[in-house]
């Protein structure tokens, strides 16, 4: 069982929690694209393809 | 990402689908609840989009389903002279103050097909649908509100999912949770500019 609940907004971070987010955000800007995701991203294309979504 | 491509077909969860399958059993009853009656009004609302995996030799079994909407990351920044300070290292807050995300609100594996892998397939699969060329909007990350127990922690922190407060003491003071109380759900989310597609 694998689970995510509740559809509720996110709530608006401020102060440290802004900041600590914004840091966060720009790490991963600074490792943009490094994960190589293509074999994954060709999959997804089979199952749209196959399910006749795009 | 084999036993979702090969075996399995991805559709809509409509009131088609629901009607045609046997039970889903995540082993979540109000997960169940769900994907079997409420999605229906959640997506007439507009309010989130559900999706499943079907199994190819019998279409009648839902081996895993969860559920979309559009969401942000919202910043309230610093006052003036901190703002300055972190304006001159971090040159993106001057654009954004909000960043597009999809929020995963519900997500759940059929029980007869835990511990094979599907729950990695079915988040590297979502991860890809949203960074696809054919994407219609722009998505920077993807959140998910997971039951703030240890197996879905694990779960979102294996597929790099983090928490966006740091600690449940702040989660808390953000969502009106007295300090006593439990903190039943984490926000966590994945940023994917990392993924080179």
């Amino acid at each position: 069982m694998i689970m995510a609940i509740a559809i509720k907004s996110i709530p608006t971070l401020k102060n440290t929690d802004a900041k600590a987010f914004i840091k966060k955000a720009e790490t991963s800007s600074k490792k943009r694209a490094t994960v190589d995701f293509r074999k994954h991203v060709v999959t997804s294309h089979a199952i749209l393809d196959k399910a006749k979504l795009k | 990402m084999n036993f979702l491509a090969n075996k399995c077909t991805f559709s809509v969860l409509n009131e088609e689908v629901i009607n045609s399958s046997s039970l889903f059993d995540c082993g979540h009853p109000d997960l169940n609840d769900f994907f079997t009656t409420d999605c229906i009004a959640y997506s007439k609302e507009l309010l989130g989009k559900s999706y499943c995996f079907r199994l190819d030799t019998d279409p009648s079994v839902i081996v895993c389903a969860f559920t979309v909407s559009n969401d942000s990351v919202k910043v309230n920044f610093l006052p003036n002279s901190r703002k300055k300070k972190l304006v001159k290292s971090i040159p993106q807050i001057k654009q954004f103050r909000s960043w597009p995300a999809v929020l995963i609100g519900r997500l759940g594996v059929n029980q007869a097909f835990k511990n094979i892998g599907i729950g990695r397939e079915l988040m590297d699969f979502i991860k890809s649908w949203f960074i696809n060329h054919n994407n219609k909007t722009g998505c920077r990350f993807l959140v998910v509100d997971a039951y703030n127990e240890p197996q879905p922690i694990q779960y979102y922190k294996k597929n790099n999912f983090e928490f966006l407060f740091s600690t449940e003491e702040q989660e808390k003071k953000y969502m009106g949770i007295l300090t006593e109380d439990q903190l039943k759900t984490r926000l966590m989310f994945f940023d994917l500019i990392v993924l080179f597609s």
